[in-house]
């Protein structure tokens, strides 16, 4: 009875646990654009020279909205490696860790374009 | 019977536990995004280097990584000072840089568009007012 019992409310426990809490806004969020907001982004701090940029490259380059793609998973921030690497989540964690993190309003921003599903807009 | 007033709370406790453990994703920037996002553009106040334009340097010319600093990949200009950044000013590098006026390479390097306009307002507004170390 007791065996049932704790595994029914493990079960509930860990089905609840990580629900996506649906918060209404308090404003509207603006759209963000591929090419007005988060090229610039990446440019800044992630291609450049002597990292995912053009010269010598790390094991890709992040030059094109093409290849930045590969690292997204459209309408899903947590299944994008763009945005786990950025929030410091994954192994690997980007800019690494001799540079400055991106401000929180750029990690906002490719939060948004993912879930707003990063087209080339 | 006494039992179970026991381990019922116990129980809840621990799935109460898990549940905050598994939550790590909530933050400000996925809950309330349009907080950080309709920041609106205010250029109405006075420019300060290290307030409005330092950042701004930091977060898109690389004035913290690997470009405009010292020993950056960012062709010598230095933008990690006030001197380095004063003297791109008096060139006008920096400003025909981030406009796109044609009179320097545009910047970021490799980016399809320019910085936002907020961020451009800024930096004109603060060279207007002589680009102090203010």
């Amino acid at each position: 009875m007791y065996k049932l019992l704790t595994k029914t409310l493990l079960l509930v426990g860990l089905a609840f646990s990580c629900t996506t809490i649906t918060v209404e806004p308090d404003a509207p969020i603006p759209t963000v654009s591929y090419k007005n907001d988060i090229a610039p982004i990446i440019a800044a701090n992630c291609a450049q020279s002597g990292c995912h940029g053009a010269e010598r490259t790390e094991r890709f380059n992040l030059l094109s909205y093409s290849e930045l793609s590969r690292l997204v998973t459209p309408n899903q921030p947590h299944n994008s490696k763009l945005y786990n690497v950025i929030r410091l989540y994954d192994a690997g964690a980007m800019p690494p860790s001799s540079q400055a993190p991106l401000a929180d309003v750029q990690i906002a921003q490719i939060y948004v374009w993912i879930l707003q599903g990063a087209t080339e807009n | 019977m006494n039992k179970i007033f026991f381990v019922i709370p116990t129980l809840l406790l621990l799935a109460g536990l898990f549940s905050n453990s598994g939550c790590y994703f909530d933050n400000l920037q996925e809950l309330h995004p349009e907080l950080l996002l309709n920041n609106n553009c205010d250029t109405t106040s006075n420019m300060s280097f290290q307030t409005h334009i330092k950042p701004i340097l930091n977060n898109s010319c690389g004035s913290n990584n690997s470009c405009h600093n010292t020993g950056g990949a960012g062709g010598g200009v230095i933008l990690e000072n006030f001197s380095g950044v004063k003297s791109a000013v008096n060139s006008g590098k920096l400003l025909s840089s981030i406009t796109w006026d044609g009179n320097a390479n545009q910047m970021p390097k490799g980016s399809p568009s320019k910085l936002n306009d907020c961020s451009i307002a800024k930096i004109q507004k603060w060279i207007d007012n002589g680009a102090l170390d203010n």
